[in-house]
């Protein structure tokens, strides 16, 4: 602890709190171009998209997806569709199967809470900030993911990858998730569903440059 | 298959419009919630933290996501009158908006290594420690966290002893806890001081 008026001297230059705080400010133009997929931030993994965004109706305008109107979660009571206004939390709970149309063709199971805040753009007409923060799990921990697929019609689960991202790291997440979803659309008896006979559309990753002819095709379908 | 509206979690929390509280902590899932917002006229929430260089002022920006990390001294000014050092990573986020400024800090529960809050006062004079409080959290919770913190800042604020610095003689002034509805006369006071 420091003495005297030295201890109550304020730090607010920004260039010192650059030298003091490693990256303090995540939406600086500078630090923000490092989370335009997720970066591990000490216990969580954030990632900030920059979307176009309308309050009334909430739409959300991906300038590579193209119109991303709501998320899904699977529920209780079968389907859950939500917005995401501006400034208004959502909490996807840790072990809910969720998916987001257009933008993955896949359920996400995440063993961490995934948090998402829309903040409002610097000024009308510009995109705003789409925050997305989650647990980032210890090596000592259990905790990982899956990637799912579930019937279209009746809700039966079809296919399930998972992976141990606690043990593995976000590093090789993408790499897996690409592996899992090629395996399911290797082969059609994957999406036909056992207990109703419907046949699936083919599934697709987050990323678009992955995207093959046939998955883009999908990526507009559903 | 059905489509319903409501997410079953329920776990939606607007930080403004009708439905949003002027300021809340709560607990949601696996995570401690702080949430506010006021008028853009009004005086602005200021994050500090402790280093060994001083304290570190955040400074005012239409829109900021910092992480503060486990471990570190931090204060929300007049959101809650002592340093806090969480066993968890607390990421802090402000954005301006039309009406004015919106706030939320998340800590999430989830690692295990969060078992504990310390709170702590320093001379303002000299920066020696005052009194210091450890908090179970992992057991307690947020709402044990709350009455515990409100507990020790009356019980700092009851005693000269504890707020006048052996040092230098500085005296602290009185702190408040988290929960600005649990404020009594000299706390509310407090609050809107520093």
């Amino acid at each position: 602890m420091q003495a005297g008026n030295v201890y109550y001297a304020e730090i607010t230059v920004p260039e010192r709190l650059d030298a003091l705080l490693d990256d303090w400010d995540l939406l600086d133009d500078r630090v923000i171009k490092k989370l335009t997929t997720f970066k591990e931030i000490g216990e969580n993994v954030v990632g900030v998209r920059r979307r176009m965004v309308t309050k009334d109706p909430v739409t959300v305008l991906d300038p590579v997806k193209g119109l991303l109107p709501e998320s899904i979660e699977i529920g209780p009571s079968g389907l859950i569709t939500q917005t995401h206004e501006i400034l208004s939390l959502r909490i996807t709970v840790g072990g809910a199967p969720h998916r987001v149309p257009h933008n993955f063709g896949f359920w996400h199971i995440n063993d961490v809470d995934e948090l998402y805040l829309t903040l409002p753009p610097p000024a009308p007409g510009e995109p705003a900030y789409f925050l997305v923060i989650m647990g980032n799990p210890k090596p000592s921990s259990n905790e990982g993911e899956s990637w799912a697929q579930y019937c279209r019609e009746c809700l039966t689960m079809l296919h399930e990858h998972y992976y141990k991202t606690a043990q593995f790291g976000m590093d090789g997440h993408w790499r897996a998730n690409l592996a899992a979803i090629r395996e399911y659309n290797s082969d059609v008896k994957f999406r036909t569903c056992p207990e109703c006979g419907h046949v699936n559309p083919l599934a697709y990753v987050w990323n678009t440059a992955k995207d093959t002819p046939e998955e883009r095709l999908a990526r507009q379908e559903w | 298959m059905t489509t319903k509206s409501q997410p079953v979690t329920n776990y939606r929390i607007p930080l403004v419009g009708p439905e949003a509280p002027d300021r809340a902590w709560q607990e949601a899932s696996r995570n401690y919630i702080w949430s506010a917002r006021h008028a853009a006229n009004a005086t602005r929430y200021g994050v500090v933290e402790l280093l060994p260089e001083g304290v570190v002022r955040l400074p005012e920006r239409g829109r900021i996501f910092h992480a503060i990390p486990a471990g570190r001294a931090h204060r929300i000014e007049h959101a809650f009158g002592f340093w806090r050092t969480c066993g968890a990573d607390a990421l802090y986020i402000a954005s301006d908006y039309d009406e004015g400024v919106a706030y939320m800090m998340v800590i999430s529960t989830a690692p295990e290594s969060y078992t504990t809050d310390t709170l702590h006062w320093t001379c303002p004079g000299c920066g020696a420690t005052l009194h210091s409080v450890e908090v179970p959290t992992r057991r307690l919770h947020l709402a044990g966290l709350t009455e515990r913190a409100l507990a020790a800042v009356r019980a700092f604020n009851a005693d000269a002893a504890l707020r006048t610095c052996a040092q230098c003689a500085t005296v602290h002034p009185p702190a408040y806890g988290f929960e600005p509805a649990d404020d009594n006369d000299e706390e509310r006071a407090a609050r809107a001081s520093w």
